[in-house]
């Protein structure tokens, strides 16, 4: 389940108005989904954190501008989808093909190591290729379930273009993973 | 096969993206980010964003106004003046620069002439 949807209704009007509880609470709620976001588009995880930390601070200067009647979650990640691109042009920073930081101490039998990691070699090959903003849309929607909508809000491109863009990713993973035994559930 | 275009997420994909986007010391992270939401800087009003904003062109309107207002007055008094001094001073003038024998005011002469 996603975090929006236990959020309580009314944090949104107190951030508005300027409450940093409520506005923390808000954002707290969105912590990993914003890293995973900024770092689909920055590729560093230690960047990627700069980069929520600055969104975080940007969309509390600019929180009285939202508007509590509609979702937080698209408005926030905005930001730091906006904030990523921007550090992206500034760094251009790009790790395409090294391996993700998440798993380098393998707890697992050789067998299974060397599967997981040319599994994520794939991946981050494949992921690597994309376009940010494709990278973005297939971790929203296949990773954390969100709608075509709210992906487009986010990275503010057409609802089609969204499409087009999970589509084109979609195809690019299921390639990576193409000759790799599928994982049991 | 799964349809590239199903509205459900893959589970294969997401099992990689999972992999991939699982980031190092969530725990940290979110401890840092809390830490941050305790010390917010104060928020902006509104007026305070639009003073911000404004404060170098206010200056620069005030300075212009003034200006322009300086030039009016300046102009302003100049035309006054050529208008005060224009018709009256080619006579003055003449009186003041030749005052000849026969330049006194004739009432003048007259009264002299009486006593």
């Amino acid at each position: 389940m996603r975090t929006t949807d236990v959020t309580p209704t009314g944090f949104e009007q107190a951030a508005q108005r300027g409450d940093p509880d409520a506005f923390g609470r808000l954002v707290l709620g969105l912590a990993h989904t914003a890293r995973q976001v900024a770092y689909a588009v920055v590729g560093n995880w230690d960047e990627a954190e700069d980069v929520v930390q600055d969104a975080t601070l940007s969309a509390w200067q600019a929180v009285a501008r939202f508007d509590p009647t509609r979702p937080f979650r698209p408005w926030f990640l905005r930001i730091v989808s906006n904030a990523a691109l921007d550090h992206l042009r500034r760094r251009r920073v790009r790790q395409t093909e090294s391996l993700p930081e998440s798993i380098e101490a393998p707890g697992v039998s050789p067998e299974r190591w060397t599967e997981q990691v040319l599994l994520a070699e794939r991946v981050a090959v494949a992921l690597g290729r994309l376009p940010e903003r494709q990278r973005v849309a297939v971790m929203l929607f296949d990773l954390e379930g969100h709608s075509h909508a709210e992906i487009a809000t986010v990275i503010g491109v057409p609802e089609g273009t969204v499409r087009s863009y999970v589509f084109h990713a979609r195809r690019a993973l299921r390639q990576a993973l193409g000759t790799l035994a599928e994982e049991p559930a | 096969m799964t349809d590239l275009f199903q509205p459900d997420p893959d589970r294969r994909i997401r099992q990689a993206l999972r992999s991939y986007f699982s980031g190092p010391d969530p725990d940290g992270y979110g401890d840092r980010l809390a830490s941050i939401m305790g010390r917010l800087p104060g928020r902006d009003t509104g007026w305070e964003i639009l003073a911000g904003w404004a404060r170098p062109r206010v200056l620069a309107a005030a300075m212009a106004a003034g200006f322009l207002l300086g030039m009016t007055m300046w102009q302003q008094w100049q035309g006054r003046l050529s208008r005060v001094a224009g018709p009256q001073s080619p006579v003055s003038v003449a009186l003041l620069e030749n005052p000849g024998p026969g330049a006194a005011i004739p009432a003048i002469n007259a009264a002299l002439e009486d006593r």
